[in-house]
Order: C-alpha cells, then structure tokens, then sequence
C-alpha cells in the first residue's frame, strides 16, 4: 500500500502518493506511457518516475497550454501521455487546449487534477477547484472519475491506463481514510458505483474523498435512528446506469447529494441528467459549494464552514430525510 | 539545390491547388481565401516535395508529420491532399456541407489523413512539438511542421512552446510562418506588431531563415534546409514572406478577403488568373 503523506493520521493516504506508487506499476508495465509535469512534479508525485525513466518525464515549465498541447502530440505518436498539475491550473488555464486539441480529435491523453476541491486547504481560492468536474464534463468525450479514497484510485489508475480516449481523475491534496477495500489484482478497474453505508430513510450520493465525511455523518445519523443508503460515485461521467435504479427505490423522497464542488456541473447535474433522461421524478437536494469560491482555513474546518462536513452536514441530511 | 523541372512541376501543382482552393470556397458559399492562398507553396512544398504524399503516404506509421496550425485555411489543405492523391477530387465541393468530411476546419476524426484538428489558433506548434520530442525519443529521422499564420502567432502558447523547444534543443521541430501581413481585424502593425520576428526567435535558441513564400524554389530550398542537419541541435523557423490572397489580383494584399465568399463571377476571374 501506498506511503501516508507525514503528517496523516494512521490509516489516512493522500491521493497523491497512491498516484506516485500506481505511475511506477504502470510505467513498468507500459513503456507508452509518460509524466507530463507544469512545475509541480514535487507535488505531483512523479519525481520517482523521473528518477528511474528519465526520457519518459517532461517538465514544461509554468506553461499548461504548451503541455496539453504536447500531450496531444505524443498521443498523435503513440504514447499515453499523463498531464499533471492542479486541477485548478489545468481546467481553467488549458480549457481550450483540452477540449480542441485532445477532447475534439479524441486523442488518448490522461489528464490528473490534483488539489480538487477545497481540501487544499490554506492556500485559498486561486489553488482550489470547486468547478474542475463542470469544466471537463462539459467538453463532449471526457470520461470523468474522482475517486473516494487511496484504494479507489489505485482503481481508476489501472482502468484509465486501460482504456482508449481522453479521461481526467480529479484527486484531492489532504489525507483521507481507506473506505473502500485493498486493489485486488492490477487489472481491477473502478466500480462506476458503489454501497458505502446501508438505509431505508434516504437516498445520499457522495464522491471524491468527501465520502470519507459522508460516512461519518451517516454513521452519526444511524445512531439517531435515520437510516442512509450512501452511494460513493468514482465515474462521474458517463454516470452508471445502475443509479437510476437506486433512485427508483426512493421515489417520492428526496436525494441527496453532497459534493465538494460547485452545486452547478457536478454530480448533482449529472443525477439530474441521468433521471431526466431515464423519466424517473426527482427531487435533489444539492449539497456542495455554492455560487462562490473557496477561502484560505484548515481543510477540516473548511470542509464544516461550507456544510460539507460534521454536524452542518449532518443537520443539512437529517432534514432532508424528514423531508 | 532542386531541379528546376521539379520546381515548375510543383508551381504546377500550386497553380492547380489555388484552382480548388477557389471552386471549394465558391461551392461552400464561406470560407477564408486570403490565407489559404498565401499558404499554398508551403503546402506544395511540405506534402509533395518533402513528405512525397500519396495515396498510401499518411497510413504508414514511420513519416514526416504536417500540422496547419491556421486551421482556417483547411480550403489550402484539401486542395493539396486531392492534388496529391490523398482525398478523392470530386470530394472538395462537400467543403463546408452538412454530414462533409471537410469540415470548416480541419478535423481529424472525420478525415483521417488531417494530423490534427485545428482551428482555435496558437495550438498546432504545441502538438508538432509532441511530435517532434516523440519522433527524438524513438529517434527516428522524421520532422515534425506545423504551419502558423502571423496573426495566429499572437497567441501566448506559440510563445509557450517557442520557448520550450528552444530550451531543450527540439531539432525535429520546423515552425513554418505564412507572414502575409494581415490579420481578421487589419494589417498586423494594426493589431499586434510583433515584428521582426528572427531576432525574437532566435533569441529563444531557434535556427531562422526569411524568404519569399511565393516563391518556389526558395519555399523548396529553405524546407530543404530545415529538414536537414544544417541547422544543428536548434528547433528550426521558417519566416515564408508570403501576399494574403496570392495568385489573385482582386484578393491580393487585401484585408477583407480574409474571410469572404467568391460570387461565381469572381470564380471565373480567379480561375483565369491561377491557371493562366
């Protein structure tokens, strides 16, 4: 398993170092496959990469356009390039460079936003990304995962290196705790869905390692008697089929839906689009960031000022259940 | 130096290529005549001399790679795939039509033999640059193009890339320039004067060399030296001094032919021009 970033509690891991460990398996299993870094190669986790493949790891300097566009070059010459940089930097520098130069000719390029969310914590808006999954799941051909925890990614890594087209995985910065079970075998890809907490009284959706918070408020929720079906959503697009069904169980009843990310072009959209499409009525509620940007705090008690997480999270799901 | 039977067969080919360049505008009813006329030479010059494009060119995997950067003369490269084979003829008059695989702008998912798809300007030499650092990591003896418009080259990627390729000695990497000298808005010195262009280029590490880009045998011949050792470990610059509209006199140097439709009278002037 991944090494926990230093100052992670036990059991917590930081995407970022799964990501270091799962570039090393890839990288020695596909020799197409190359690091693409803006200056952020330290945060990026991918200087062991360059230190053991030195010709396979390019650093473009402060420069996103430059790199997206060199990725598309070397996916037109074979290889799988993976661009990595802040989720923040990447969506909303590159935006054009994403969707004309690799969405728009499908090339097979693999794009990794780091420090999504809010959870980054102290260094405020400009590093944060409350809108990375509205940008890329609006460009037509993406396919859009943001995993839950370090065992998720190790997941994703293996399908998004598996499949053929453009893809982004929005990872977070701040350490988490495991919530899902140890990769099986290097083949396992990412379940588009899965049952992170069982209940009768409402349907919850979470994604990214949000769940993580997701889960305790469910579990505190429990003891008060409110039971949560709490769905952990890896691929956010396309979205599993299988969620329609979920939401059928719960006709009549409100969904939940808490992400860290904008209420609009998120998972909440997406849902909506899902039911729209499948002629199921609904009715969500949209716990995520409003029409605003981050701010500068510790990521814990950012994640509560937002009502993402502890007891404003817990207040917002218990009447919501109450309907 | 090329034969010069060669270069009268590849002005030839220009002519010809300006020929279509003109039915499929007219056909279309839209489209960007000025640019794509400037450009011509350098296309001529890029597929038939130096790739040898035919018919079964673009499918093999071991090649040169052309990117046109300033998609919006897509007119300039159907023409130069029909003249050499790569797309049937009788396909240009789709250009521009509901289902077509000529798109607007070059589209490399409907038609297989376009590089890259373009057409949001400043994003082809970043894509030619991945080329051309691939092609060095499988150390192969190819050259990655990509040809800009000067206007084009406003935008702060070209800068990104400029800068990138010069640092790290990408030598498979040719930037070809069609410096027509005018842009959507007006002449460059009225929009954004970023001349001269060598001392900035080769201030960033770049092997530059300026000719007339109606010309050619000085197109073949500079082409020639960039594809070659010449230049050394430096990305190579191709400043092609080229007319908006060239081959045409009612279009020739002249701003609002940058994007305009050819009435079937034009057509016909035009014509006579090109293929005197």
């Amino acid at each position: 398993m991944a090494a926990t970033s230093t100052n992670a509690p036990e059991g917590y891991v930081s995407l970022r170092d799964v990501f270091g460990d799962a570039i090393m398996a890839l990288g020695a299993r596909d020799p197409r496959i190359l690091m693409l870094d803006a200056d952020l190669a330290s945060s990026t986790r991918t200087m062991k990469f360059k230190k053991t493949y030195p010709d396979r790891h390019y650093n473009f300097g402060i420069a996103e356009q430059n790199m997206v566009g060199a990725a598309a070059g070397f996916a037109i010459a074979g290889y799988i390039p993976f661009v990595n940089t802040f989720a923040s930097f990447l969506t909303r520098r590159a935006c054009d460079q994403i969707a004309v130069s690799v969405a728009y000719p499908n090339l097979n390029v693999k794009f990794f936003g780091f420090h999504g969310g809010i959870n980054l914590g102290e260094d405020g808006a400009t590093q944060q990304a409350v809108e990375d999954l509205a940008i890329m799941q609006g460009i037509p051909g993406i396919r859009c995962y943001a995993p839950i925890d370090g065992n998720d990614l190790a997941r994703v890594m293996n399908e998004v290196a598996d499949v053929d087209g453009p893809t982004y995985v929005r990872l977070s910065r701040f350490p988490s705790p495991l919530v899902t079970p140890a990769v099986a075998s290097d083949t396992e890809r990412a379940a588009a869905c899965r049952v992170l907490t069982e209940g009768k009284d409402l349907l919850v959706l979470t994604t990214s390692t949000l769940a993580a918070k997701v889960i305790e408020a469910a579990n505190a929720l429990k003891a008060e008697g409110i039971g949560i079906r709490l769905l952990g959503i890896t691929r956010l697009k396309p979205l599993g089929e299988e969620i329609a069904a979920e939401a059928k169980a719960f006709a009549g009843k409100s969904i939940a839906v808490v992400e860290e990310h904008s209420i609009h072009g998120g998972l909440a959209d997406g849902l909506s689009a899902l039911l729209d499409g499948a002629g199921i009525a609904h009715r969500i509620e949209r716990i995520g960031v409003p029409d605003r940007f981050g701010e500068s705090g510790h990521p814990d008690a950012l994640l509560e000022a937002f009502g993402l997480a502890g007891a404003p999270l817990r207040a917002r799901l218990k009447a919501t259940a109450k309907g | 130096m090329t034969d010069r039977k060669d270069i009268e067969k590849l002005e030839a080919s220009a002519r010809r290529i300006r020929a279509h360049i003109l039915t499929q505008i007219n056909a279309a009813g839209s489209g960007h005549p000025g640019g794509s006329m400037s450009c011509v030479e350098i296309l001529a010059a890029l597929f038939s001399h130096r790739a040898g494009a035919g018919a079964t060119w673009f499918g093999r995997n071991a090649r040169d790679h052309v990117i046109l950067s300033k998609g919006h003369a897509a007119p300039a490269l159907y023409a130069t795939f029909a003249e050499v084979g790569m797309i049937p003829e009788a396909e240009l008059k789709t250009l521009r039509q509901l289902g077509s695989r000529l798109q607007g702008h070059p589209d490399r998912t409907r038609l297989p033999e376009v590089e890259m798809s373009t057409g949001s300007l400043g994003q082809g030499l970043s894509v030619s640059l991945g080329i051309a650092l691939a092609l060095k990591l499988r150390n192969e003896p190819f050259y990655s193009y990509a040809v800009l418009g000067d206007g084009e080259i406003n935008s702060g990627q070209i800068w990104e890339a400029i800068a990138y390729a010069g640092a790290n000695k990408v030598s498979r990497l040719v930037a070809i320039l069609d410096a027509n000298g005018i842009q959507n808005d007006g002449r460059i010195e009225e929009v954004l004067e970023l001349r001269p262009y060598a001392p900035k280029l080769e201030a960033f590490g770049w092997a530059v060399r300026e000719f007339d880009g109606q010309n050619m045998a000085e197109v073949v011949d500079a082409v020639d030296w960039a594809s070659s050792d010449a230049p050394g470990d430096k990305p190579r610059f191709l400043i092609a001094h080229t007319t908006k509209g060239a081959g045409v006199s009612f279009m020739s140097d002249r701003a609002d032919w940058h994007s305009h439709t050819i009435s079937d009278e034009q057509l016909k002037a035009g014509l006579e021009e090109v293929m005197g």
